[in-house]
């Protein structure tokens, strides 16, 4: 009793919900960026951070495809950074969002975020650790690029890891509050599956 | 020109710039798409943008070479000014310079290519080189939503606006904090136009397997409206693919050589 059936999953609607997360990113990322500038496109605000994450815990490994295909569009589409380089940070962009859907999923958690376990998994592993790891392989392939030098990594990687981290910690915690009780509902929900 | 001419001048315009390591030869090419650009009336909508990335790279690229330059510099580095405790190399700054220009050659190319480009090219060439229909219909839905969601978002900004909220008032420390006024119904319009547009596909019989298959299997080989329409290949783009292909073996020939090496380190 109390157990929510939903509706199986197709895929017309998970196609649907790949390409409308792809979407949303998309938007966010290119609104979020601009409402904090700091140079040009380099930003101390990214809120499509907090997609990234939600989307592997939600939605699998539909919500890991987008996270590292939204940015390949927006930055090569949308801004002409050269398809090479925004390809390079493919491994940064899968573990912003895969290391927290693992987890949720390994540990049996809630994305409710109901208990003391699901809080410490949410923010001190797919808000800080997989950004810690997203910024570490994001910045060195901008070092392998020749863009930026060993030595300035670190000042680099704090303004990445920072840019990124907090987002996800303030709205990532709202949007998985008060919205996945919403979608859990819907057939687009596929936790604990992972397709 | 044909949409698979157009994705292999891509591959190749993205080639040049990191084969190439002479700064002078890759600017040449940088100010060589943008004459083309200017030859063929390429209209490009916000170009200003595009000048904020390049100010984008120039501020990551120079900070770090001025700043944090050493590891560059080579084994006998040449100090050239001093910024308090910062000593300034020049084989840091030509290193900058290669990196810097680089950058501009590969996005004047990119921009070069995305004024010359349509979806329906690009769809066009990824049915002829065989990617499955699945995949293809995802993508160009995603393209499809982005206008949508772009839409949707100003439609929240305008109704966040009638509520007293307007983002672009707020001191700039603020802006990231009103955010999630925006975030959280856009977040929920998502979902559900997701779900109504899955619905609209099954009501058409769009069928596909759960794990998506990247490369159309020969048999099941379903032909679009694009793939039927857009698609289009004549001798000019057999010249042009030759031409792209011995330009490509000729330049790895001429850095195995060292002729494309940067003078300024």
């Amino acid at each position: 009793m109390g157990e929510v059936i939903r509706p199986k999953r197709t895929a017309a609607t998970m196609g649907s919900i790949l390409a409308a997360w792809t979407g949303i990113c998309i938007v966010v990322g290119a609104y979020g960026s601009m409402s904090l500038p700091i140079g040009g496109y380099v930003s101390g605000f990214w809120p499509a951070m907090a997609l990234q994450a939600i989307g592997g815990i939600w939605f699998g490994m539909w919500g890991v495809i987008v996270a590292f295909l939204f940015p390949i569009i927006s930055d090569a589409i949308g801004e002409a950074l050269p398809m090479y380089v925004a390809a390079t940070l493919i491994p940064a962009n899968f573990f912003q969002s895969w290391l927290g859907a693992w987890v949720f999923r390994r540990f049996k958690l809630n994305p409710e975020l109901k208990t003391r376990k699901d809080w410490l998994a949410w923010i001190l592993i797919a808000c800080i650790l997989q950004n810690a790891i997203g910024a570490t392989l994001g910045t060195t392939a901008f070092v392998l690029w020749g863009l930026i030098t060993w030595e300035a990594q670190p000042l680099f990687w704090a303004g990445w890891f920072i840019g990124n981290t907090w987002p996800a910690i303030v709205f990532g915690s709202l949007i998985l509050k008060i919205a996945t009780p919403f979608v859990k509902r819907t057939r687009v929900y596929v936790f604990p599956d992972w397709w | 020109m044909s949409p698979i001419t157009k994705i292999l001048i891509l591959l190749f315009f993205n080639a040049y710039p990191i084969i190439i390591d002479n700064p002078i030869y890759n600017a040449v090419f940088g100010f060589f798409n943008i004459i083309l650009m200017k030859i063929f009336k390429a209209t490009l909508m916000h170009v200003e943008k595009y000048f904020k990335l390049l100010m984008t790279l120039a501020l990551f690229i120079f900070v770090s070479v001025i700043f944090f330059g050493r590891s560059v510099a080579g084994p006998n580095p040449t100090i050239i000014a001093t910024i308090g405790p910062v000593e300034v190399y020049s084989q840091a700054l030509g290193f900058g310079v290669m990196v810097y220009v680089r950058m501009f050659a590969l996005v004047s190319a990119m921009l070069l290519w995305l004024s010359i480009t349509t979806t329906s090219d690009l769809m066009s060439a990824f049915e002829k080189l065989n990617i499955s229909y699945v995949a293809r219909t995802y993508l160009t839905m995603a393209f499809r939503f982005i206008g949508m969601f772009d839409s949707d978002f100003n439609t929240i900004q305008d109704a966040q606006k009638a509520r007293g909220l307007d983002i672009n008032s707020q001191p700039l420390w603020k802006r990231p904090f009103v955010f999630g006024y925006y975030l959280i119904p856009l977040v929920a319009i998502t979902v559900k136009k997701a779900i109504d547009a899955g619905t609209t596909m099954e009501s058409r019989a769009f069928k596909a397997p759960l794990k998506i298959k990247l490369f159309e299997e020969k048999k099941g080989l379903k032909q679009s409206y694009v793939g039927k329409y857009y698609w289009r290949y004549s001798g000019k783009d057999t010249a042009t693919i030759a031409l792209l292909i011995i330009a490509f073996v000729g330049l790895l020939i001429a850095r195995m050589y060292g002729l494309v090496a940067n003078p300024f380190m």
